[in-house]
């Protein structure tokens, strides 16, 4: 059995072929990105000059806020709601 | 009083496949008396680790209550005063037993140095002080069982709850971890253990408790569990069917051995065996009482 | 505790050295004049430190818990008085710590490049690392709190899938939306798209290879989000834990 047969057997071939093709991918992607020339600051990945991010993201922390005050609101009217059942019983 | 225990008409119901459901524990009550060992008794699938893990807020009850010092279960700082060893203990095999049992006194509330000291004494108390800087994965199953002991001692519980403290361990480790037991018990700790060698059970617990298909039958101290059924087991030599069949007037029961025969009455009815036996000319070789034993007693009730 | 156990994961290693060798093969790419190659290095080690920040993530938020339960190495912690809200935080932060060292590690090889490359170190890179970091912290609490309910595959399998939609959630699920005619459709994915977390905002790879300068304001926002939204999700798991029974 040559070396070469040995490394097949162990599928270390197979894994450094998967892995330079997933490189190359990564480089290809990467470099493209990199090299891109336009204005548009959303193309540049510049999302700190686009409005839409800083509104979504004040959006989002109202929303997380409304999510946990309901939830405080409703577990505090269930046990409030139980506490009465108990006292009527 | 706070009990250490107290269990209030628990039931716990599982939902199955299809809208079918399994009652584990049905409508029990138990109460755990302080500075007690308790034998918490019953056949596998009776609804013994399923109570535990209600006391220990794993399970949320279907209905009823479970308080451990007064506090209900669902406080997490109730227990701060619990020590608890599950039935064979897994614990990160990359530990040494000094390092867990310094974590989980961490846990347990004491400071870093105080943990590092509280680990060193279980692991003494425990008597696999030697073992302590070896990774639990080169333990053998008897010594991490013992270090899941010395888990639970940490932090000064005043209720152990053991599910099988001696299962895997050999006969000298059974002997070392009955005598903690004894000696935890005159410290004043309550200990409330599962476990399925009924013959340790009897002569370790002061109060037992039995149960079966989720129902609690027994409840008490092993004698009072026992039946107080006293018999006479009066052994005399082999003899044939027809002389036997001339003692059967009585209600005796009849074992024949290879070289001897056994008979057990009643006490009522002992003075009429013997003067049977002085007729047919039967020597008496033994005569002694016999009381039902703890695990008589469990088969009985289980059954 | 969840750190040493994290640490000792295949994943951690096999990902930490595959991140390694893929920012040492960067420097092999010498067809470009030497601004573009730098800019290249920067990008591409920049995008490791960010995949492997939400990798790991996924890899070791998604088995924290259900291995725990799976080993029963849960029951005698939780026997202890630790509160079900402090497992799960717990959980959360071993395996952030994890992943902070193994970002930490590749973020000091890349800053050794730029250093070497570039002749001066690079000081927007550390800004960039903790907004890397930050990702990830939202990134491993989705993957906690996935895991307090369910098996491991399920929970990477979401995660990542959070994870992809939430990387290109303005820029691309945003005007996908917009498109849509159906409005139950509209409905459904208006409700999802807010509450994906953003993760694009916390990639500030364009600023440090174009070595453009980013509003301290709009770091500062960006930074608040991201604890808002890592506490809001862990709160969220440490609520459904609490009422698990295990």
């Amino acid at each position: 059995m040559t070396k070469v047969d040995i490394l097949r057997k162990l599928g270390i071939i197979q894994f450094v072929k998967r892995m330079t093709a997933f490189l190359t991918c990564v480089y290809l992607c990467c470099a493209a990105g990199a090299v891109q020339g336009h204005d548009d600051p959303r193309e540049l990945g510049h999302h700190w000059r686009i409005d839409e991010y800083r509104s979504e993201m004040w959006f989002q922390i109202l929303l997380i806020a409304l999510v946990v005050s309901l939830y405080i609101i409703c577990v505090f009217a269930v046990r409030t709601w139980k506490r009465w059942i108990v006292h009527r019983r | 009083m706070n009990l250490p225990i107290q269990i209030e008409n628990l039931t716990k119901t599982y939902k199955l496949p299809r809208g079918r459901k399994k009652t584990a524990v049905d409508s029990l009550s138990i109460e755990v008396p302080e500075g007690v060992i308790f034998g918490f008794l019953g056949p596998n699938g009776a609804g013994k680790t399923t109570t535990i893990k209600i006391i220990l807020d794993f399970l949320k009850p279907t209905s009823g209550n479970v308080r451990v010092f007064g506090r209900l279960t669902t406080d997490p700082l109730t227990r701060r005063l619990v020590g608890y060893l599950p039935e064979q203990p897994y614990f990160h095999k990359f530990l040494k037993p000094i390092e867990l049992l310094s974590m989980h006194a961490a846990l347990a509330g004491l400071s870093s140095r105080e943990a590092r000291r509280a680990a060193e004494a279980a692991l003494d108390m425990t008597g696999i002080a030697d073992y302590a800087e070896t990774p639990i994965a080169k333990l053998s199953k008897g010594l991490t069982q013992r270090v899941g002991i010395a888990q639970a001692l940490v932090g000064n519980p005043k209720l152990l709850i053991l599910d099988e403290p001696t299962s895997g361990l050999d006969p000298i480790g059974r002997r070392h971890t009955r005598n903690l037991l004894i000696r935890l018990r005159d410290e004043g700790r309550t200990v409330f253990l599962s476990s399925h060698l009924l013959g340790e059970v009897e002569n370790l617990c002061d109060v037992v408790a039995v149960l079966r298909a989720g129902k609690l039958v027994a409840y008490g101290t092993p004698d009072d569990v026992r039946s107080s059924n006293t018999q006479f087991k009066i052994q005399t030599v082999r003899v044939d069917n027809h002389i036997l069949n001339r003692l059967r007037f009585l209600e005796v029961n009849i074992e024949c051995g290879a070289d001897s025969t056994v008979m057990r009455v009643d006490p009522q009815n002992a003075y009429e065996l013997l003067r049977a036996m002085e007729k047919l000319g039967l020597p008496l070789i033994k005569i002694e009482t016999e009381r039902e034993s703890l695990e008589e007693a469990f088969l009985r009730l289980a059954a | 505790m969840s750190l040493l156990e994290n640490s000792r994961k295949q994943v951690f290693h096999v990902l930490c050295l595959l991140m390694l060798a893929v920012i040492a093969g960067s420097t092999l790419i010498s067809i470009f004049t030497e601004g573009v190659q730098l800019k290249i290095i920067k990008d591409l080690c920049m995008t490791c430190v960010l995949f492997t920040g939400a990798v790991l993530s996924i890899a070791l938020g998604a088995t924290g818990v259900p291995n725990d339960v799976e080993n029963r190495t849960l029951y005698p912690i939780i026997a202890r008085p630790v509160a079900r809200w402090q497992y799960v935080a717990g959980k959360f932060l071993g395996t952030f710590l994890t992943v902070t060292l193994g970002v930490s590690a590749l973020s000091a090889v890349f800053g050794g490049l730029i250093y070497h490359y570039q002749g001066s170190f690079d000081w927007f890179l550390p800004a960039a690392t903790i907004f890397a970091l930050l990702e990830a912290a939202v990134v491993a609490a989705v993957a906690t709190t996935l895991s307090t309910f369910a098996s491991p595959v399920i929970a990477a399998s979401v995660s990542f899938m959070v994870y992809l939609c939430g990387t290109i959630k303005i820029g691309f699920f945003g005007g996908m939306l917009d498109l849509a005619t159906n409005s139950t459709v509209k409905l459904v994915g208006g409700i999802v798209y807010h509450f994906l977390p953003n993760l694009e905002c916390f990639n500030l790879k364009a600023a440090l290879v174009h070595g453009d300068s980013v509003p301290t304001a709009y770091l500062a926002q960006v930074a608040i989000y991201g604890l808002c939204y890592t506490v809001f999700v862990i709160w969220l798991g440490a609520v459904i834990f609490k009422h698990r029974e295990v």
